[in-house]
């Protein structure tokens, strides 16, 4: 009897057991390879964010938790590399602890953290054999050259300048920043060779404008935007697309007819320039520029442009709560999908959407 | 009888480990990087211990809300005209609007894992970027509260120009790298910062203007950088 008694409390905890799986596991979402697109909801809050995966219909079909917090915003949107997205994680926000970049492989949905040893990145770069980012610490700007297979780290400092942004192609980075004194701000542009890892040249671009947050190497030009200029020692909002010429180092100012320039992205023979205010958050323009003919044409889209993605004749785009899909007839954009990606939006934690890839 | 309590803690066993230890699927394990352990240049734990308790005691939650249920109330202004003097431009002077201008001063009420129980506060550098104290020192970050942050205010003080703003604003920066200072009891130090003694010391040390208020003791709040008389609200979010 005692021994039925005992049998019957063991099959009993087994059955709570598995209950408390199944009700634990319920309706739990998980990576799912098959995605088209993949949304990052992030917080500052705890260091915990989401990666949302949807497939070609806007069907969400997956989710994974990660467990870092500050994933990025318009100012630092995700770059993909190979088969891996990369973002920088800040951790809590009034803290920004961490100082990594993840890597997270979009065919596994495995993700894993190269530690730069310095905090609070402003922007990265990756190539084949290391991850490059920049922060500013004691009044300078740290680059830093993170080796991936060996995990050395390699830095240069520059001094009294702000560097707000880097981006990499062929082997140079141009590093984008200011000098924000009581003369008012300058806009330097370095280029550092990777080979040797040290600074090739240092460009003043303060005639261009402030705050370069794109840029778009096309042939022998480096194309970027500026969101703001000095105007009477005030910032103020800039027009301008500028344009390096890599080979002799000068540089063109075109002038757009709208502010905000943000996004640069290559569509066929022209350019999409995307017309955002990355601190009001607002704007919903983008230009339509060719680069041989310098003709513009303004298309006004119906949401605020976040973060823009062209793939195969389609512009994906995102603001606040939504992802938008257009379809691309020449300079026609039309609205053919959008759907609410917000799925943290009643959570107690306050998350936001930071950015997003398309496979 | 002995049986049972073996089959009894087996059971419990399987059950605990099946409830607590099981992998998130499709994720790879994490080990979370801590916020760095409490420590300072010359207070040993001790101190350190008595510090914590009475910043506890200071901070209740009961008084943060009633603080932030305060400053809701205040106003929201239109910012300080004196752009239109300098430049013969109105610089961002719609009421409400997110403010770019530097030398405004941002706080937030969000509640964050660790630091300064509720609340950040940071000043604005330029159009794009803050200047901020965090747990690793005076640094800087986006201008994106708006967006990251669920509430966000901009204030600014009434008895300084928009230039005397610029140049506090300017001081903060020049503080960068300093460390953070996590005796919140102790706003006079100068050689490190929490978020918002950096710019509780700008204003005082530049222009003599004292936005500590009676709450919180000697500590300052980022929360009485917005209920401070010497400041009114230019944005709420």
């Amino acid at each position: 009897m005692r021994r039925i008694i005992l049998v019957g409390i063991l099959i009993l905890a087994l059955i709570v057991a598995l209950l408390v799986f199944l009700f634990k596991f319920k309706g739990k979402e998980s990576f799912n390879k098959d995605f088209n697109i993949a949304i990052v909801e992030t917080t500052e809050q705890i260091n915990e964010s989401y990666l949302t995966f949807y497939n070609e219909d806007l069907k969400k079909i997956g989710a994974q938790k990660i467990e870092l917090g500050s994933m990025g915003s318009s100012f630092d949107l995700p770059r993909v590399y190979d088969k891996n997205m990369y973002v920088i994680p800040k951790g809590i926000g009034n803290a920004k602890e961490l100082s990594v970049i993840m890597e997270y492989n979009m065919e596994t949905g495995n993700y894993k953290t190269y530690d730069i040893k310095q905090h609070n990145i402003n922007s990265f770069s990756v190539d084949d054999t290391s991850i490059y980012t920049v922060n500013t610490l004691n009044y300078n700007s740290i680059i830093s050259c993170y080796n991936k297979s060996s995990g050395k780290v390699k830095t240069i400092s520059i001094e009294k300048v702000y560097i707000e942004r880097i981006d990499l192609y062929d082997d140079t980075i141009y590093a984008f920043g200011m000098l924000n004194d009581n003369q008012g701000i300058k806009s330097y542009l370095y280029l550092i060779d990777t080979k040797n890892f040290e600074i090739a040249d240092k460009i003043d671009i303060s005639e261009s404008g402030i705050g370069q947050y794109y840029s778009n190497k096309i042939e022998d030009n480096l194309y970027f935007t500026n969101q703001t200029e000095m105007s009477f020692r005030a910032e103020k909002p800039s027009k301008t697309l500028s344009k390096l010429n890599i080979k002799d180092k000068t540089i063109s100012n075109i002038q757009l007819k709208e502010e905000f320039p943000f996004q640069i992205l290559k569509y066929k023979n022209k350019l999409i320039i995307s017309h955002y205010d990355l601190v009001q958050i607002k704007g919903n323009k983008i230009t339509i520029y060719d680069p041989k003919t310098n003709e513009q044409k303004v298309v006004t889209l119906e949401n605020e442009l976040a973060q823009i993605h062209i793939k195969d004749d389609k512009l994906y785009s995102m603001d606040r709560d939504y992802i938008y899909v257009y379809s691309i007839n020449d300079t026609e954009f039309k609205l053919i999908n959008k759907v609410d990606i917000h799925t943290k939006r009643e959570s107690k934690t306050f998350y936001y959407l930071s950015g997003f890839i398309v496979k | 009888m002995k049986k049972c309590s073996k089959l009894l803690v087996a059971s419990l066993t399987i059950f605990t480990v099946m409830s607590s230890s099981l992998p998130v699927f499709g994720a790879t394990k994490f080990t979370d990087s801590k916020v760095p352990a409490v420590t300072t240049n010359n207070e040993g734990a001790a101190s350190m211990k008595v510090i914590k308790a009475a910043q506890q005691g200071v901070y209740d939650q009961g008084t943060i809300n009633a603080e932030w249920a305060k400053a809701k109330k205040k106003p929201v202004m239109a910012d300080k005209a004196s752009v239109k003097s300098l430049t013969n431009e109105i610089a961002n002077l719609t009421t409400g609007t997110y403010p770019t201008r530097k030398g405004v001063i941002l706080v937030t009420a969000d509640w964050y894992k660790g630091l300064l129980p509720t609340g950040h506060s940071g000043i604005i550098w330029s159009n794009a970027t803050v200047v901020e104290s965090l747990a690793n020192g005076v640094t800087t970050g986006p201008n994106n509260w708006n967006l990251t942050k669920n509430t966000c205010y901009g204030v600014t003080t009434y008895d300084t120009t928009v230039e005397e703003d610029a140049k506090a604003s300017d001081w903060c920066y020049s503080q960068i790298g300093k460390p953070y200072n996590y005796n919140y009891f102790n706003p006079y130090t100068r050689s490190t910062f929490y978020c918002s003694q950096l710019v509780y010391a700008s204003y005082l040390d530049l222009y003599g203007i004292n936005l500590d208020t009676i709450s919180y003791l000697n500590a300052v709040h980022p929360m009485e950088l917005v209920n401070s008389s010497e400041t009114f609200t230019i944005y709420q979010k």
